[in-house]
């Protein structure tokens, strides 16, 4: 694949001959008493470029690709190894960093989908990683070396044994864990979506980035780290539990960028949503959010509630919705694929919606309120009837279809599923292949609407209907539910597909729960489970089965969405006989 | 640093996780005695926010700063009292 735009290694060196000595990565302690750290272009280029020689001097099987699993804790360790492995032409394959206590087959099945032999991390890190991989026969094998250690090693030593790469990295994602979907992203995929990014977010010299999101999710990987690095504009980072310990934090580091600089930074809905909720009042007062031009929204749905609601929060303190930055985009598109400032808010119709259409509302009981993800540019985004596989006009609701030199061609090692995802065409064209999302949304005044996942449509007698319409009626109708998940189940015996619906409830109804493996309703649930079917009464539909669980009883991903996947095999290994009943309870089913 | 009422006060790990044992308790709705200090926080039915509320209410209660990423570390009741109390009697030694 060839591309006409730098990648990342080249416009880091053109930074780095420009400006040497600029300010490219720091670090923000949580504690008043420890130091913050800063690398300057050049720092960081050194140390990584001593890994990246250390890197060399190990022996790497000849038969297969280099590559290097990165397991680091939240600092400046992770960015110099990552650019050490595009430097030596090691794929990276960045994960969350294995604990205690933390389910080890998720790391498993990578390691058994790409066969990586090596894993960097800290110093500090390394005995207890070796512990960890040690537990486990998979990954009995696994190298364990240290950054510093290839540091000292690669100092004073060459980069002629690198061997070109066409590939930067590999992001696995939520998927199931016995088949891990790992993108294998090519450098040209990388520099197309980071000048991309750079474009659309309107990244100028005059922006530093603010970035508290893992390093190991994509948006915290390319949309915190490498955009300030491409962009060529310092990046100042705090950890992740930081930023959920006290939310406030997140925005005083905000409010504490240098005078004259303009702030990006961003993070999923929840975020805004958990400031909003939490961050007292006493502390808005002396946030200064004036400078935040570019505060971006995605990776999860966008409620315009949230946006309200921060608003009306942070606006005395100088924030603006108008700087907000809605998004739309997936680890199969690199990150990005959609978004602009100053979201469009649009109300329609659900019943519309469930007829495959955007429009306007009847009455306010018929309207719901859509935040639009950003410019679909017709070159890169379809809109296409599944069926058909032809695109729809405007209006329409179809699956979101994406091109363009962002969008990677395959999953590691995972021909099946790489062929059903990367390689779509429409019917009536040969060119060119299209990258098909899994989510469906609409176009409508050149704006990408997203309305849900495709695979959780549930289809009722000819009417589309969206799992999370159903379960905001849940929630909205009956009071003490903590989370509703709704979904399809298609049973091998039965007709049709069945509708479920799993209620989370609070610690405190603990004691409506009954004793033991009993799954039958105390007579409290018995009546919550009268105000559910009466909340869903208006959707014309029939709940095959309701269950209630305890807190955490909903199988969510590590972003927090709900895992309709997860929660659709957890209720395929109950009992028959309990699936076969209209209800069911029981308290911390799992854990 | 020193403001809140109880930061003068110094405490073992054992009280420690009597506290944290009774907290717990309270946000789970359940008995002290059902509470396994052996357990790992997300076992006990905790989410990562819970367990950062619980951070602050101990930032709160000793007077210190406790880094969010230690959760990760010391990941059950007893660990992580047992590592806070080695910070507060760090803390008092220097005074």
């Amino acid at each position: 694949m060839t591309t006409s735009v730098l990648t990342l290694l080249d416009k880091f060196f053109l930074d780095l001959a420009w400006e040497a000595d600029a300010p490219a990565m720091s670090w923000m302690p949580e504690r008043s008493q420890d130091a913050s750290e800063h690398l300057s272009r050049a720092a960081l280029h050194d140390a990584s470029e001593d890994i990246a020689r250390g890197l060399l001097q190990l022996d790497w099987p000849g038969d297969r690709p280099r590559m290097a699993i990165l397991a680091f804790s939240p600092g400046l360790d992770f960015i110099k190894a990552f650019l050490a492995c595009q430097m030596a032409g090691v794929i990276a394959i960045p994960i969350a960093m294995p604990r205690m206590g933390r389910e080890a087959h998720i790391l498993e099945a990578i390691v058994s989908n790409c066969g990586a032999g090596v894993t960097l991390t800290s110093a500090n890190e390394t005995a207890r990683l070796q512990d960890v991989f040690a537990s486990t026969a998979v990954l009995a094998n696994m190298q364990v070396i240290s950054t510093v250690h290839l540091q000292e090693l690669g100092m004073g030593g060459s980069l002629d044994k690198r061997i070109p790469q066409d590939h930067a990295f590999i992001q696995y994602t939520s998927g199931s864990s016995s088949l891990p979907k790992g993108v294998l992203v090519s450098h040209a995929n990388l520099a197309a979506n980071l000048a991309l990014i750079q474009k659309d977010f309107r990244v100028d010299p005059e922006f530093v980035m603010v970035n508290w999101l893992p390093h190991y999710h994509d948006m915290g990987l390319i949309g915190g780290l490498l955009t300030p690095l491409y962009g060529g504009i310092p990046c100042v980072s705090m950890a992740p539990s930081a930023f959920i310990k006290r939310p406030v934090r997140w925005l005083q580091l905000i409010s504490a960028q240098e005078e004259g600089r303009k702030i990006m930074s961003g993070g999923p809905n929840f975020a805004y949503q958990l400031c909003a909720d939490r961050v007292a009042e006493d502390d808005v007062a002396s946030l200064q959010l004036q400078a935040w031009k570019t505060a971006y929204n995605g990776a999860e749905p966008i409620r315009a509630l949230t946006l309200q609601k921060f608003e009306q929060r942070f606006a005395r303190a100088g924030y603006s919705t108008a700087n907000m930055l809605t998004c739309y985009g997936l680890a199969e598109t690199t990150l990005f694929a959609t978004g602009n400032h100053d979201p469009a808010i649009r109300t329609v119709s659900i019943q519309g919606l469930e007829q495959g259409l955007i429009s306007a509302p009847s009455d306010k009981a018929d309207s719901r309120q859509l935040v639009a993800s950003g410019h679909a540019d017709p070159e890169r985004i379809a809109i296409v009837d599944a069926l058909t596989r032809t695109a729809l006009e405007p209006g329409h609701i179809g699956e979101i279809w994406i091109t363009g030199p962002s969008v990677p061609a395959q999953y590691f090692n995972n021909e099946e599923q790489s062929r059903q995802t990367f390689h779509a065409r429409l019917a009536d064209q040969a060119e060119p292949r299209f990258l098909v999302t899994g989510d469906i949304g609409s176009i409508v005044d050149g704006q990408l609407y997203v309305t849900g996942r495709s695979k959780e449509l549930l289809i009722v007698n000819g009417r589309n209907i969206y799992p999370h319409d159903i379960e905001t009626m849940v929630q909205n109708a009956v009071s003490g539910i903590e989370d509703v998940a709704v979904f399809s189940y298609d049973d091998a015996q039965a007709k049709s597909e069945s509708i479920i619906v799993i209620c989370e409830l609070p610690r405190s109804a603990r004691n409506w729960f009954k004793e033991g493996d009993d799954q039958s309703l105390s007579a409290e649930l018995d009546k919550l489970a009268n105000q559910v079917r009466l909340a869903v009464a208006p959707a014309e539909i029939t709940i095959h089965h309701l269950r209630f669980v305890g807190p955490m009883g909903i199988s969510k991903t590590t972003s927090g969405k709900t895992s309709y996947g997860q929660n659709r095999r957890s209720f395929a290994e109950l009992p028959v006989s309990i699936r076969q009943r209209p209800v069911s309870a029981e308290f911390r089913n799992k854990d | 640093m020193m403001t809140m009422q109880n930061a003068d006060k110094q405490w073992n790990a054992e009280q420690l996780e009597d506290w944290l044992i009774r907290r717990v308790a309270a946000i789970l709705g359940q008995d002290a005695d059902d509470i396994d200090p052996d357990m790992p926080f997300n076992s006990l039915g905790l989410d990562s926010i819970n367990v950062m509320d619980l951070i602050v209410e101990l930032d709160d209660l000793l007077g210190i700063e406790i880094e969010s990423t230690i959760v990760w570390d010391y990941p059950t009741i007893r660990l992580l009292c047992e590592y806070v109390a080695t910070l507060t009697n760090e803390t008092h030694a220097l005074k």
